[in-house]
C-alpha cells in the first residue's frame, strides 16, 4: 500500500465514511464485481458454486426436477437482478441462499408442492429397484417433501447442506433459537412420517 | 417416567436435537446424558432421531443439469442481464493490451470533463439523500476492493504499465477529490454529481482492466 499513497488515502476515506468491519469478502466482491461488469466467465463461476446447491435445495424443497430446473433459473435471473444489491455485509452464500430460499420459499406458500405426484414418482422408483438404500433414500426424500416448508427449509439447510443456524437465521431472518426449534419439530416430524405417522 | 411435577421426558425430548448436534450447555447435556441412560423410550428416540440426522447428512445431492447452465445464460442474455464476455483474449500481450485499454477508457472520458466551476450552491445537493449518493457508496466499496487487490500487484507490473497507471490514478483521485470537497462545501451542482460518477466509473474501469490483464 506504501508504494501508492493516494489509494491509501482513498481506502481511508471509504473506512472513515462508512466504519463498520470488513470481514474479508474480498473473493465474494471480486466475484460479484466482475459479474457486474458483465463477465460470462464470471456468471459462469458463480454458477458453478452455487447451482447444485440451490437446484438440489428446490429439487428437495418441490420433490420434482422440472420444477427445481424453473426455480433455479428464476433465481439465478433473480440474483442478476439484485447482484449490485450485494453489499458484502453477508457472505455472498449467505446472500445468494437468501434471495434463494425466498424465492423457493414462496413459490409454495402460493401454491404447495404437488406431493401426490411426488410420492407417485417415487413409488415407480421404489419399484423399480430393489435395493433397500434406495428404498429409504426415497422415502427419505417423500418425507421431506411433506414437511411444512419452513420447517423443510431448515431441515434441508442444516441437515443436508451441513449450514450453521447462525447462517440459517441470517438467511430466512429468524433468531438462531427459532432455527434450532424448528430443526427438532422437523425432526420429529420427518420421524413420525417416517414411521407412517401424520404429524 | 413422571416422579414429580416436571416431566423430565418432554424436557428431554425438547432438547433433544440440541443435544445431538453437541449444541447444549455442559450442565444441560450432562442432564439430557442421565436421563437418556434411565429412560429407553427417550434413549430410542435418541437414536432414531440421531440415525436420521446421520441419514441426511449423507444424503447425495444431484448433479446440476448441463442444459440448465446454457438455459440460464441465454435468458439472462436475452433479458439483458448478462452481457457478452468482455475478457482479453488468451495468447495477446497482455500487459500492451491492458495498456491500450486503459487509456481507451479512461483518457478519452476524464480529460474532456469540465474544470468544477463551483458555481451557486445547490443545498439539495448536500444531503446523503442524493439520488446518486447509493451509487456513490457502491462505487466507494468496489473501489476500496479493487485499490486492496491492485496495490498488491501494481509493484510487479512493468514500470511502461505502472508508471502510466499511477499517474492516471493520481489524477483520477484528484478530480474526485474536488468534487467531493465541492459537494461537502455545498457548492456541488447536478453536474458535480453526475462528473463525480463519471470519475468513478473511469477508475474502478481502470482498476478493473488492470485485474483482469493482471488475470489474463
Amino acid at each position: 500500500m506504501n508504494a501508492i499513497p493516494a489509494l491509501s488515502s482513498s481506502v481511508s476515506l471509504v473506512m472513515e465514511h462508512f466504519p463498520r468491519p470488513v470481514p474479508d469478502r474480498s473473493e465474494d466482491l471480486n466475484l460479484v464485481a466482475r459479474i457486474v461488469r458483465g463477465e460470462e466467465g464470471a456468471f459462469r463461476e458463480l454458477l458453478e458454486r452455487y447451482g447444485r446447491r440451490i437446484f438440489n435445495l428446490a429439487r428437495r424443497m418441490s420433490g420434482n426436477p422440472a420444477t427445481a430446473e424453473d426455480l433455479t433459473q428464476e433465481v439465478f435471473l433473480l440474483l442478476l437482478r439484485k447482484i449490485r444489491q450485494y453489499d458484502g455485509r453477508a457472505a455472498l452464500s449467505t446472500w445468494i441462499y437468501r434471495v434463494a430460499v425466498n424465492r423457493i420459499i414462496s413459490e409454495f406458500r402460493r401454491q404447495p408442492p404437488a406431493t401426490e405426484a411426488a410420492e407417485g414418482d417415487m413409488a415407480a422408483l421404489r419399484i423399480a429397484s430393489a435395493a433397500p438404500a434406495l428404498h429409504r433414500r426415497l422415502d427419505l426424500e417423500a418425507a421431506i417433501g411433506r414437511l411444512p416448508p419452513g420447517y423443510r427449509a431448515v431441515l434441508l439447510m442444516h441437515d443436508v447442506e451441513g449450514l450453521r443456524h447462525q447462517e440459517i437465521a441470517e438467511i430466512l431472518d429468524i433468531s438462531v433459537g427459532t432455527s434450532k426449534s424448528q430443526l427438532h419439530h422437523a425432526r420429529m416430524q420427518m420421524r413420525d412420517l417416517l414411521q407412517g405417522e401424520t404429524p | 417416567m413422571r416422579s414429580d411435577d416436571r416431566n423430565p421426558c418432554a424436557e428431554t425430548e425438547a432438547r433433544l436435537s440440541h443435544w445431538l448436534d453437541d449444541d447444549l450447555p455442559a450442565e444441560e447435556a450432562a442432564s439430557v446424558r442421565a436421563h437418556l441412560t434411565s429412560c429407553a423410550p427417550c434413549a430410542n428416540l435418541a437414536a432414531e432421531l440421531g440415525a436420521l440426522r446421520d441419514e441426511l447428512n449423507r444424503l447425495p445431492a444431484a448433479e446440476f443439469p448441463p442444459a440448465l447452465a446454457e438455459r440460464i445464460r441465454r435468458q439472462a442474455e436475452s433479458e439483458r442481464l448478462l452481457r457478452r464476455d468482455r475478457r482479453l483474449r488468451p495468447g495477446r500481450p497482455v500487459w500492451a493490451a491492458a495498456a491500450a485499454l486503459i487509456l481507451l477508457a479512461t483518457g478519452l472520458t476524464w480529460r474532456a470533463m469540465p474544470p468544477d466551476a463551483a458555481p451557486a450552491p445547490d443545498r439539495a445537493q448536500l444531503t446523503i439523500d442524493h439520488p446518486l449518493a447509493d451509487a456513490r457508496q457502491e462505487y466507494r466499496y468496489a473501489l476500496a476492493f479493487l485499490e486492496a487487490q491492485v496495490s498488491g500487484l501494481l509493484p510487479l507490473a512493468p514500470a511502461e504499465l505502472r508508471q502510466p497507471i499511477q499517474s492516471e490514478m493520481a489524477q483520477l483521485d484528484q478530480l474526485i477529490e474536488d468534487r467531493e470537497r465541492t459537494i461537502a462545501g455545498g457548492h456541488a451542482t447536478p453536474q458535480t454529481w453526475e462528473t463525480l460518477m463519471d470519475v468513478y466509473q473511469c477508475k474502478v474501469e481502470l482498476l478493473a482492466l488492470f485485474l483482469s490483464a493482471d488475470e489474463g
